[in-house]
């Protein structure tokens, strides 16, 4: 059962990352990045990460991809521009050459990993047991994030303000 | 099938973040950049997921927290650029973007 | 594996519940707004002369949205003109599956859970949903390939996401009172009461948070007054390329999600499944007692209601001469059976009384019956708001949203923040 699971939603993963580095269009790209995102989200869960799951959907397949697709509109590529853009096989190529002997190196050495299997506790990965280390040992670092992200707002509102 | 180890989840992670990396590497659109570019995030949470997991302990759980809020931050300041390029020269296109190399 | 049917069997009866309300609230839309400004409403449509006071319409309706052509505009995107319908049906009812409907139960060592997805963040899990929602309608707009679709996919987003800020920040006051993100931990808190009399229900210790919500999730379901996205009756929306069954994706998700939202604010704010004063383990120590008064309640009301219908049969018998006439009838008869069933279980119980686990099967219904109840009655009041109230301006909207009730939410969770700590929790 979970190894059916964990083939499908891999597949998935992979085929939807694929699309999303090939297609031509940004928006079947974005579609596709969704999908990943939501397969990711399922791994989580088959990992017993309650609130990563819920967090993944959250923030990622819901408010990062409005964003991008917001922005896709607002751009409203032609086209004419959308072709200039389109995929160069040459160059793809000698990238995915070399990034395929990386990962095949990379993966090399991952075969060795074993022993997902340790059991865990009932609480693992819920909002109780992340906030006790959230809000304990990486205070400092939860609110030095809250400073960026104020500063990320800030920033964006400035930049998309300018210009306009 | 057999079961599934830590091994699957760290080598799908691989697979996922080296896919990403060759859509930075080979792609001139720069919405699809900062798209592959999420997809190197996400397999990276993946695996911190995956390990934290294998030793029991969630702080691994805590980095991803931290790598989806960056990666949020990441999308709105790059997404804020890239309409005020648009603005300024009508394109998206990377190999476009060459003004401090003329 | 029993845990399993009862996840299972809750999303199935959720799934049921909702979409069969959809028809029910198409007729408090059609027969309250009728009554409202004081004209009859749809009271033609029939099966055999039984009109059941319009609700038989709605069939009517169904149909009609069924068997009209489905056109698709040659200009649309075809993928994306098709999968934003079916992706907004799809989250309007993911939504509903984490919301508990009873109490739990422990069978035969197993603990059952009347609640489709139990997960620790359930909150979190409802605006998770959501927000995906509106990639449904961003899609519908641009795959369209119409200006005015597309203005209405924007305008409704930015809408949704402007006032989910609001939705967002409204309850975080609730999570700091009850200290839980777990929907069905919070119904059972408020099953406590406050100060001796008071259940402890979200409206009690939170008024301005539920107050927030409502407005809220009334601009979030897209209707009046906050119905920019659609205005269907002058503006044009999203989903003005949309017809036949597509179209009526989108016009049942709509009723979906107001279903959704009167659970939710039920869950939230008004005690979820909880029947006020009468906390579980209290309804199952006198099950017998409370379904004799409701039986005998039942009895009376039918009583009552056949006698009124007798004098109405007496009416229509006057006023018309094809099967109409017989609508009395049926009706006298359907509440005299009703009343006989009634009498006939209070005698069962009489001779049996319930305990052990049909009395505990008893109060995990009779809690069901009241969450039921409940979302029946907020679902009714979004559509007296929206029969009540005219339309915002677009720039009203947005000063409300981000000016009024994003600022009050803030105020809401210092100052329950404040208060809890004083109060020394």
């Amino acid at each position: 059962m979970d190894a059916v699971l964990f083939w499908i939603l891999a597949g998935l993963s992979v085929v939807g990352g694929l699309v999303v580095i090939t297609g031509r269009n940004p928006l079947a790209s974005a579609l596709a990045l969704g999908l990943v995102l939501i397969a990711i989200a399922g791994l989580f869960a088959m990992l017993s990460a309650h609130l990563l799951f819920i967090l993944q959907l959250l923030v990622y397949a819901g408010a990062i991809i409005v964003l991008i697709v917001f922005v896709i509109m607002l751009l409203d590529l032609d086209d004419r521009r959308l072709g200039e853009m389109k995929i160069r096989w040459g160059r793809f190529g000698v990238s995915a050459a070399i990034c395929l002997v990386a990962c095949v190196a990379v993966l090399r050495g991952v075969r060795g990993l074993t022993g997902l299997r340790e059991p865990v506790h009932a609480s693992f990965g819920t909002v109780t047991d992340v906030s006790r280390l959230l809000f304990g040992p990486y205070l400092v670092q939860f609110e030095i994030l809250g400073l960026i992200l104020l500063v990320g707002i800030l920033g964006a509102v400035v930049l998309a303000k300018r210009g306009g | 099938m057999g079961e599934v180890t830590l091994g699957h989840y760290i080598g799908l992670s691989v697979v996922l973040f080296f896919i990403g990396a060759l859509g930075v590497l080979s792609r001139k659109n720069a919405l699809i950049v900062l798209m592959s570019i999420e997809l190197m995030l996400n397999a990276a949470n993946l695996a911190f997921a995956a390990f934290a997991r294998r030793w029991g302990q969630v702080d691994g759980h805590v980095v991803v927290i931290f790598v989806i809020a960056i990666a949020a931050v990441e999308a709105a300041i790059g997404l804020a650029i890239l309409v005020g390029i648009f603005r300024n020269r009508q394109t998206v296109d990377l190999d476009d973007m060459t003004a401090l190399n003329e | 594996m029993p845990t399993f049917l009862a996840h299972a069997g809750t999303v199935v009866l959720v799934w049921i519940l909702s979409l069969s309300l959809v028809p029910v609230m198409v007729w408090f839309e059609r027969k309250g707004s009728a009554y409202m400004q004081d004209r009859t409403g749809p009271n033609r449509a029939a099966v055999l002369g039984i009109r059941m006071g319009g609700l038989i319409h709605t069939i009517a309706d169904v149909l009609k949205l069924i068997f009209k052509e489905d056109v698709t505009p040659p200009q649309v995107n075809r993928f994306y003109y098709t999968l934003a319908p079916f992706l907004s049906m799809m989250i309007a009812l993911l939504t509903f599956i984490v919301i508990p409907i009873a109490d739990d139960l422990e069978v035969g060592g197993h603990l059952l859970h009347w609640q489709g997805l139990k997960i620790d963040a359930g909150l979190i899990w409802i605006f998770a949903v959501t927000t995906i929602g509106t990639l449904a309608m961003i899609l519908a707009g641009w795959g369209s390939n119409n200006r005015y679709a597309l203005l209405g996919g924007m305008r409704s987003s930015a809408q949704m996401i402007s006032y989910e800020l609001a939705l967002g920040l409204s309850v975080i006051g609730v999570l700091l009172v009850y200290g839980t993100l777990d929907l069905n931990e919070m119904v059972r808190q408020q099953g406590e009461l406050v100060g001796g009399f008071l259940p402890k229900w979200g409206v009690v210790v939170q008024p301005l948070a539920a107050l927030l919500f409502m407005t809220a999730a009334v601009a979030e379901t897209n209707r009046t007054p906050f119905d920019l996205p659609e205005g269907e009756s002058e503006i044009i929306g999203y989903h003005v390329e949309y017809s036949s069954l597509k179209f009526a994706l989108f016009f049942m998700a709509e009723y979906v999600n107001v279903v959704v939202s009167a659970a939710l604010t039920v869950t939230l704010f008004f005690g979820g499944w909880q029947i006020p004063w009468l906390p579980t383990p209290v309804l199952e120590a006198n099950a017998t007692s409370v379904l004799l008064v409701t039986c005998a309640g039942v009895l009376l009301l039918s009583l009552a209601l056949a006698m009124a219908s007798v004098r109405w049969s007496h009416r229509l018998k006057q006023l018309y001469t094809d099967a109409r006439r017989r609508e009395g009838d049926f009706w006298t008869v359907v509440l005299l059976l009703q009343a006989a069933l009634a009498v006939l279980v209070a005698i069962v119980v009489l001779a049996n009384p319930l305990e052990g686990l049909s009395s505990q099967i008893f109060a995990r219904v009779a809690q069901f019956g009241a969450f039921l109840g409940k979302v029946t009655f907020f679902a009714f009041l979004f559509i007296w708001i929206r029969w009540t109230l005219p339309r915002f301006r677009y720039d009203q909207l947005m000063n409300l949203g981000w000016k009024s009730l994003l600022p009050l939410a803030l105020l809401n969770i210092a100052v329950t923040a404040v208060v809890l700590r004083w109060l020394g929790r």
